[in-house]
């Protein structure tokens, strides 16, 4: 059977050939140079929504990065526990986003600079299967623009067909924030110190428990896969030679049995891994359970975090202290 | 396989490859085992639902071909007819009416218990089976000859371009070019490819975009006032129009660079003038598939004047119900009746009355457009709603007034969807005056180059590469 090597046949279809091999290296070079331009403003877009955060955390060394969800970002004053600790804190929590993007973030930072502590704010799915581990990844898509970094990467194209090819692509990192890049550009930090953002007293709305809690299996599906990535956060940044101490604030909700049981877990962990565990539940500090602090269930407001925080830096010096962390603080 | 993943674009990549390196006796052998393969990646049983039907088919038109005699070849039509609508009535219609007579029966105390059957409707199966109707009809009535060779009806009812959603393709037109020597022919492949370019922006970068705030809404119009009810049907509007003609793009492009031609299915509707227009330019396959089928055969405007009415009345109603079993698929399809009908009815007294006013024809043609925009918008408000309570409350919502703030979750998605129509619309309106192909035909290579690349561009910014199901693989 003789094959037809049909494009080069012709004279036309031999420059068609050759034209396209040519279109294609012009879009490559579009792809390339306005994605280098684009990643050129980006990367200098610090302020605005939770997106740009990682460009601040990025951006220069800090001692200390809190990492976690929404209830990182909500409860910690960076310029109170720099007060106290005299170091440069960053508080890098996110809404919306959970262990995963927190393990990313630490990778990222930890490839760019080594903070002399992190602090994860634990959450109890952290480890449990409430959400499908797909869903929590897809939220990550955020992280495009960082695609760069290979653990980043390897989160990114985890279980998605085609997403590695997509991602060589420099303009695809970019999709769909392009107004949002143009609008944070020209922000300047206007009530946000180092990523908390004042958002002062809010009233109390009966939203937002724990994921946790919602399920209604009354058993806690502890999740392996989000286990090992808990340990791996840890381990990496012990490898590093950077302390990591684990933290859990406070909830206006008591404590349900579920969640108790996760946080026994959390200990274990801890112990066996070697990492302090800073526990402040609303049972072991009562005055945490007045609804004037939080903005729902789960999330402090300003006044919370401004009570809660001197409280944890407490807690974190007596850990620091004790276990030479940090040397003198 | 959908169009929109990236394992169709490499299955087609290698397919051309293959398709022209091989000598043509190979080709259709080639294109018959990628069909199948293209429609086993939904669900590897449904190929044999395809395949007895293509068989039982094939063998309707052989046989009909050894009988001179009308009687007994109308029996194997009506054999080919059974199997073709029994199958479609048992994987689409079955469950609607017995939930249907169920409803019935409760009202009216009959205690009957009716059978639920747990059945997946198979892609394509509305696409494929009315192809297959209109070459057993087309043979019936010898306007085309019954095909002697069981391999080129197969390729004939399993094309995969055009196999999940269309164009509906006729016989006459689409048989003889499995039979002719494809060539590799560079101008053509061009054309297909900035086809399927253009059809790739509709889909991802319109309709994903649209479909976010659309179902946003749709899915609980309940929380929502008319102003945002009303901006999410126009969104619909948009969206399913990029949505499915976007997908007709594609496959026409990659039929195109295949060295077939596949039939028109879209010529820019929103600018029609009235319904009926708009009906000779949405789904132009379908429109003629019943207006030869059963329009014609119900006897058409050959009738009285009240008969030809209730005849369109009829096919509108009837294509409700081939886009999906549900209420609301037939009341859209009704409404569509109801507008073609008073369209023909009062055509000659809106012209009078036109040239009474002495309305000059551009503002009459604006207001046509806008007008029949308008009512089209109304029954999409049926074909998205998840059920007739919801499209009532669209409705109920909508006219009376309820005009609050309008919801917009994401400003930036809200932005990205205006502007993806008002891109839509400029190439849109130019097209309506001039044909874009032929415009870029005659300017310069840079020019051309930096067209393409800038829809490439928005379409990595702006797209939604979220692998997301095209409206029409439903029906």
């Amino acid at each position: 059977m003789a094959v037809n090597l049909f494009i080069f046949n012709s004279k036309q279809n031999r420059k068609f050939l050759v034209k396209v091999l040519a279109f294609l290296l012009v879009l490559g070079a579009v792809d390339w140079g306005l994605g280098a331009v684009i990643g050129h403003f980006f990367r200098r877009t610090l302020y605005g929504e939770n997106w740009s955060k990682e460009n601040w955390v990025l951006s220069r060394p800090y001692d200390v990065v809190i990492l976690g969800s929404s209830r990182a970002f909500r409860s910690y004053v960076p310029s109170i526990m720099a007060d106290s600790l005299k170091l440069s804190v960053f508080n890098a929590g996110a809404n919306g986003q959970y262990l995963l993007y927190a393990y990313a973030l630490e990778q990222m930072i930890l490839e760019t600079y080594k903070p002399k502590l992190i602090l994860l704010d634990l959450l109890p799915n952290y480890v449990t299967q409430s959400e499908p581990v797909e869903q929590e990844l897809g939220r990550m898509s955020a992280l495009a623009p960082y695609a760069d970094y290979k653990e980043v990467r390897r989160l990114l194209t985890q279980g998605k067909l085609g997403e590695e090819a997509k991602l060589r692509s420099q303009l695809y990192r970019y999709n769909s924030r392009l107004l949002s890049l143009a609008e944070n550009y020209f922000k300047r930090p206007q009530g946000i110190d180092n990523g908390f953002v004042h958002i002062g007293k809010t009233r109390f709305r009966d939203v937002n428990h724990f994921a946790d809690d919602l399920d209604t299996n009354p058993r806690v599906k502890f999740d392996p896969y989000r286990i090992e990535i808990l340990k791996k956060f840890i381990r990496s940044a012990q490898a590093a030679g950077v302390p990591v101490v684990l933290c859990f604030s406070p909830a206006v909700a008591p404590s349900s049995a579920k969640i108790l049981e996760i946080l026994s877990f959390y200990q274990e962990l801890a112990n066996e891994m070697q990492v302090p565990m800073i526990k402040m539940t609303s049972e072991s500090y009562p005055e945490f359970q007045e609804r004037t602090l939080y903005s729902d269930v789960i999330h402090m407001n300003e006044p919370g975090a401004r009570k809660y925080t001197p409280l944890f830096v407490k807690e974190l010096r007596l850990v620091v202290d004790k276990k030479g962390l940090l040397g003198n603080i | 396989m959908l169009f929109n993943s990236l394992h169709f674009v490499v299955f087609f990549i290698l397919f051309v490859v293959f398709f022209y390196a091989l000598p043509h006796k190979y080709r259709m052998a080639l294109l018959l085992i990628s069909n199948y393969y293209f429609y086993m990646c939904w669900k590897v049983s449904y190929v044999l639902l395809l395949i007895v039907t293509t068989l039982v088919d094939y063998a309707c038109a052989r046989a009909m071909d050894n009988y001179t005699d009308d009687r007994i070849r109308r029996r194997f039509v009506y054999i080919s007819l059974l199997q073709n609508l029994g199958v479609l009535f048992l994987f689409k219609y079955f469950n609607f009416f017995m939930g249907t007579a169920r409803a019935v029966l409760e009202v009216t105390n009959i205690p009957i218990d009716l059978p639920h059957l747990r059945v997946i409707l198979p892609v394509a199966i509305s696409f494929y089976t009315f192809q297959s109707i209109a070459y057993v009809l087309d043979v019936y009535w010898r306007k085309v000859p019954a095909q002697r060779k069981l391999g080129y009806f197969m390729l004939y009812t399993s094309f995969f371009p055009q196999l999940v959603a269309g164009p509906i393709e006729r016989a006459h037109r689409f048989m003889p070019q499995f039979f002719k020597n494809h060539t590799f022919d560079a101008v053509r492949v061009a054309s297909g490819l900035r086809l399927m370019l253009w059809g790739f922006f509709k889909k991802l970068v319109v309709a994903d975009r649209l479909c976010i705030y659309v179902d946003s809404v749709y899915n609980n119009p309940g929380m929502h006032n008319g102003t945002t009810l009303l901006v999410a049907t126009l969104f619909f509007s948009f969206q399913i129009y990029c949505d499915f003609s976007g997908y007709t793009d594609i496959a026409i492009g990659a039929a195109r660079i295949l060295d077939f031609d596949l039939i028109r299915n879209f010529e820019r509707p929103y600018f029609s003038r009235s319904i009926p227009e708009f009906w000779r330019r949405w789904h132009i396959s379908l429109s003629t598939w019943f207006r030869d089928y059963v329009y014609i055969p119900l006897g058409g405007n050959r009738v009285s004047v009240p008969r030809a009415y209730l005849n369109l009345f009829i096919v509108f109603l009837v294509s409700g119900l081939w886009h999906g079993a549900n209420w609301t698929f037939i009341i859209w399809g009704g409404l569509h009746g109801l507008y073609a009908v008073a369209s023909k009815f009062t055509k000659d007294v809106r012209d009078k009355i036109a040239q009474w006013l002495r309305v000059p024809g551009l503002v009459r043609h604006g207001w046509a457009i806008l007008f029949t925009f308008a009512l089209a918008s109304f029954s999409w408000i049926f074909f998205r709603a998840n059920d007739l309570q919801s499209a009532m409350l669209i409705v109920t919502r909508i006219f009376s007034g309820d005009f609050g703030p309008l919801f917009i979750p994401a400003a930036d998605q809200f932005v990205y969807g205006l502007a993806a129509i008002f891109m839509l619309l400029a190439v849109d309106i130019f097209h309506e005056n001039r044909s874009i192909a032929a415009w870029l035909d005659s300017k310069p290579l840079p020019l051309r180059w930096a067209a393409y690349a800038s829809v490439v561009v928005v379409i990595l910014l702006m797209g939604i590469f979220n692998g997301s199901q095209f409206i029409y693989f439903q029906f």
